[in-house]
């Protein structure tokens, strides 16, 4: 069975990439994969990391795939995963453990700048990715 | 939906000709096969033979016309209906004008074109192609 990954992040671009798959049967018949990344926390020098970032992070990080999930509720082949770190990095390690056939993704997910056509981390997916990268424009 | 491919007879167009054709993502859509030939050949500080201006002028179209024929070839194989086009000028600034024109859905391209440094991960006409394009974009990877 193809297997696509759907990286999602909350935000309305990465809703707009589900949708869009939906929409475009890309998704019937294949093994879909949700992932979310939980950003690694970053020491800032001279600052005191609040513990509850960490916890409030991973709680965004629940609620973005129980959304995601409810979009694909129509769909048995569901698995949705977190993990921790650099997004990017992990979104492309995820890929090749699965051996994703396509990813499919926002053009930019919840970074500033939302101005800039692609984001960061969908760049760096579609730069380094060994499959297709599907890129959905809202 | 308005699909539109450009190709460049290259292996990575190719590819993501047969790829998105053996995926069915073609099948049911207005697909638009599209060429850009190069208008000019520039040569900074050099004087060019006007012959062989003209000579490189044929060449382009006569690989474009070849290209566009091989896809059309490609496309029956898999008894999708495709239109075919070409214009001159960037490769870029041609394809996303003609997406506009057809008010395309989506734009279908390989990685990697013709140009040199093949190395790189993804080629400047498909890069600038997909910062600047107003619809979705799929890039088709070789190698899948």
């Amino acid at each position: 069975m193809m297997k696509v990954l759907l990286p999602v992040d909350g935000s309305e671009p990465s809703k707009n990439a589900i949708l869009k798959g939906i929409e475009e049967g890309l998704l019937e018949g294949k093994e879909i994969h949700i992932i979310t990344v939980v950003p690694g926390i970053v020491p800032v020098e001279g600052y005191i990391l609040s513990p509850h970032v960490d916890d409030t992070n991973q709680q965004l990080a629940e609620e973005t795939l129980t959304d995601a999930k409810a979009l694909l509720a129509d769909y048995p082949n569901v698995v949705a995963v977190t993990r921790k770190g650099d997004p990017g990095t992990e979104i492309l390690h995820y890929a090749s453990e699965i051996g994703a056939d396509l990813i499919i993704m926002g053009h930019r997910g919840l970074g500033t700048f939302s101005k800039i056509f692609l984001g960061s981390v969908s760049s760096r997916v579609l730069n380094h990715s060994e499959c297709s990268v599907y890129i959905v424009k809202s | 939906m308005k699909i539109l491919m450009p190709i460049d007879g290259s292996n990575s167009s190719k590819n993501a000709m047969i790829r998105s054709l053996e995926r069915g993502l073609l099948t049911g859509n207005d697909v638009h096969v599209f060429v850009a030939i190069p208008d000019k050949i520039t040569g900074r500080g050099y004087h060019i033979n006007p012959d062989v201006i003209e000579h490189v002028d044929e060449s382009f179209e006569k690989h474009a016309k070849q290209t566009l024929e091989e896809a059309k070839g490609i496309f029956k194989r898999y008894n999708v209906e495709v239109t075919t086009d070409c214009a001159k000028g960037d490769a870029a600034k041609e394809i996303l004008e003609y997406a506009d024109k057809i008010k395309a859905d989506l734009i279908i391209m390989g990685n990697r074109g013709l140009g040199a440094f093949s190395k790189t991960l993804l080629g400047s006409v498909s890069s600038k192609v997909l910062s600047q394009a107003k619809s979705s974009v799929l890039i088709v990877k070789e190698g899948e």
